[in-house]
């Protein structure tokens, strides 16, 4: 077991993830391309809907490989924060950045009969491992440096982040049944499924970002912060797919990684003087934040031999995403979640970065057409928009969301008897935001105030996903 | 899955890593520390003490009794010092001064009203004829919450200070220094920044908490947070 969760360590090395802010928040979940759905049956099901597994037959083996270049912007006027004599211009102007991205999924299945005939009842058990949550950014330094105020060439942003990504990996295994329903027949389909999965979830946190000591945006006393935590919490999943002739109703449930608060632990470097940009004193905290859980449908109609349509979407309960709040290792976080300031006590946290986020709904609508009868050669395409769980006074460079209009191409051809290669193309395009004047971050109390990180926000993602699937 | 394999996904792992846009904050935060190497301002600059100019003497026990206020500035608190009143008492020795310091912190928001218990930093040091010294602060007792001007917690902090003592007329006016140490709480870390040493008793009716509260080589005067 150690020797896998070392592969699964290994494996997030890969310097994922997918950018920020994909299907809402940091939910970024875009393996299987067009055909990662709650209605999928590919290994993949095991995260979108393990129920769907029920529907594969034989042995699947499935690898995506998701490439993905993100582009973003945020540009910052001045800072009401700016202390009275400082060089308030540093602080001004446009971070930006470009930046390739890649993301690993395997997955497997394996049907075992529960009985004979073609209609019998099947169980299928899977495993997999698949990165749906995460994010990653990487702001460019600008091309000349101020003498005065060497940390202004990190960019305007750095103050939220310079370099940094969120990592949620799910090492998953579950299993489905797939039930003949009374008047189950090879003309008129009528399959019960249900799925259950569990998960082994790595969630890691490694970012650098400016910070004084004061958590104000004072040039002339910025140092930088560097938070690296990690840890494993378990999760479920579970779902039901019923197939009614040539309709599929899905729905699905994907828990909280760790089922509610989850504490991750590792290390933080606070340097904020002279001292200690040299010494880099490391300190052992402990991060302490609440994921949220995943509910999703979908319906998939078989409108005829060549033309399949498919509409879902998800629901993600992102309002459990209040703060994130570091605090030396094993300590609570004591927050006042209205001010910001450390609640009276033996302790407080280190630093609390104030979420608030919202929950957020997405929806995308897609189809297939088959070239031929035989399911050979299929093209996909699809529709869709995601929502923002980020409100405008939270909003900031290292946790960037808003609505998403998405739009993807894909195919899947058999390439032999028994391998199918898979591609979507998927673009998605944020609507530019601008919360000048709404950030709430310099009215927050210590430790939870910061920089004032209002200004204008665009992003656009390029995603492709290819993937081979082995069917024995 | 066997070792083998768990080691090939490993460097497969990794050898993707060197072609994408990887994160490395610590990287990132070498450059910066190689950026301010070469810059001479903020926590950058390396701060440096005042030293004695041309016609400055080297003060008797007289010139140096006396009431003071001493406003400690960190790069937790770079605008907002801690000040404390403290009273010098002096006496000769046969290689300059020992002195005993006592005192009261005073509140962040006026600088003027005494907070903590009285004479509660008491400190003792010497100071050689060169004028050099270094005062050791021991983090007990902390410094009260309401002398903080950063949070309402107390502050500990096992600090030195270190200046040099000289006098340009009558008394000693002014020195100031450079601040290291490491704090214990309310947070945990590594702290430097600079003070002040302005002779000016608080309980005086010409006491300005503005322009007597200065801090630095350049007699810095400092913003009055507003009471929490």
């Amino acid at each position: 077991m150690r020797k896998t969760l070392a592969a699964v360590a290994a494996f997030s090395a890969v310097c994922s993830l997918v950018p920020s802010a994909q299907a809402s928040g940091l939910l970024t979940a875009r393996f299987g391309g067009e055909a990662g759905t709650p209605l999928t049956s590919n290994p993949t099901a095991l995260y979108w809907n393990p129920a769907g597994m029920g529907a594969s037959r034989g042995t699947h083996l499935y690898v995506d490989g998701l490439f993905a270049y993100r582009s973003f912007s945020y540009e910052h006027a001045k800072d009401p924060d700016e202390p009275a004599g400082s060089n308030g211009e540093v602080n001004q102007g446009t971070s930006s950045f470009g930046i390739f991205l890649a993301a690993p999924t395997l997955g497997v299945t394996t049907q075992l009969d529960l009985g004979n005939g073609p209609r019998a009842a099947a169980l299928v058990l899977g495993a997999g491992l698949f990165a749906p949550f995460g994010g990653s950014a990487k702001i460019e330094r600008e091309s000349k440096g101020d003498p005065l105020y060497p940390g202004a060439i990190d960019g305007p942003g750095r103050w939220q982040n310079i370099e940094g990504e969120t990592i949620g990996l799910y090492l998953s295994s579950g299993a489905a049944i797939d039930l003949p329903l009374a008047g189950d027949s090879a003309d008129f389909a009528k399959r019960l499924r249900i799925g259950l999965s569990f998960s082994g979830v790595r969630t890691s946190v490694r970012t650098i970002r400016a910070k004084t000591g004061s958590f104000n945006a004072d040039p002339a006393y910025e140092g930088r912060s560097i938070l690296d935590v990690s840890g494993w919490h378990g999760a479920i999943g579970t779902g039901v797919q019923l197939q009614l002739g040539a309709f599929t109703l899905a729905t699905s449930y994907q828990s909280q990684p760790g089922f509610g608060e989850q504490r991750l632990n590792g290390t933080a470097v606070n340097a904020f003087s002279q001292t200690d940009l040299q010494k880099k004193p490391s300190t052992s905290v402990d991060l302490i934040q609440t994921l949220p859980d995943v509910m999703r449908f979908g319906v998939g109609w078989r409108a005829s031999e060549r033309v399949e349509l498919r509409l879902f979407g998800d629901y993600t309960r992102w309002s459990v995403f209040k703060t994130q709040c570091v605090v030396r290792e094993g300590e609570p976080c004591n927050l006042d979640l209205d001010t910001g300031a450390a609640k009276p006590g033996p302790s407080s946290p280190i630093t609390a970065d104030m979420r608030r986020w919202k929950d957020a709904f997405g929806l995308r609508a897609g189809g297939s057409y088959f070239l031929d009868g035989e399911g050979r050669r299929e093209l996909m395409f699809g529709l869709g928009w995601d929502g923002n769980a980020v409100p405008d006074s939270t909003l900031d460079s290292g946790e960037f969301d808003g609505d998403d209009l998405t739009a993807a191409v894909g195919t899947r051809l058999r390439i032999s008897d028994s391998l199918y290669l898979g591609g979507t193309y998927t673009f998605y395009y944020t609507l530019p935001r601008d919360n000048t004047g709404k950030s709430i971050y310099t009215t927050l109390q210590s430790p939870s105030r910061a920089p004032d990180a209002g200004g204008k926000y665009t992003q656009n993602v390029h995603f492709l996903n290819v993937n081979l699937e082995l069917v024995l | 899955m066997t070792w083998r394999r768990n080691q090939l996904l490993g460097l497969a792992s990794l050898a993707a890593t060197s072609a994408l846009g990887c994160i490395d904050p610590d990287a990132r935060f070498d450059q910066f520390k190689d950026d301010c190497s070469s810059s001479d301002a903020g926590i950058c600059k390396v701060r440096a003490a005042l030293k004695c100019e041309a016609g400055a003497t080297f003060p008797t026990a007289e010139q140096a009794n006396g009431r003071y206020i001493l406003a400690i500035t960190t790069n937790l608190t770079p605008n907002a010092p801690m000040v404390l009143s403290v009273d010098f008492t002096a006496t000769e020795t046969a290689d300059g001064l020992h002195i005993s310091a006592t005192g009261s912190t005073l509140a962040y928001w006026d600088r003027t009203t005494p907070v903590g218990e009285s004479n509660s930093v008491i400190v003792q040091f010497d100071v050689p004829s060169s004028g050099e010294y270094a005062i050791h602060v021991p983090a007990d007792p902390p410094i009260p919450a309401d002398a903080n001007p950063l949070i309402a917690a107390p502050v500990s902090a096992d600090t030195t200070l270190s200046g040099t003592l000289c006098v340009y007329g009558n008394d000693v006016e002014y020195t100031s220094g450079i601040v290291s140490g490491e704090m214990f709480a309310p947070i945990k870390g590594n702290i430097d920044g600079e003070f002040g040493l302005h002779r000016a008793d608080f309980e005086s009716p010409t006491y300005s908490p503005s322009d007597d509260v200065l801090v630095g080589p350049d007699r810095r005067k400092t913003d009055i947070p507003p009471k929490r």
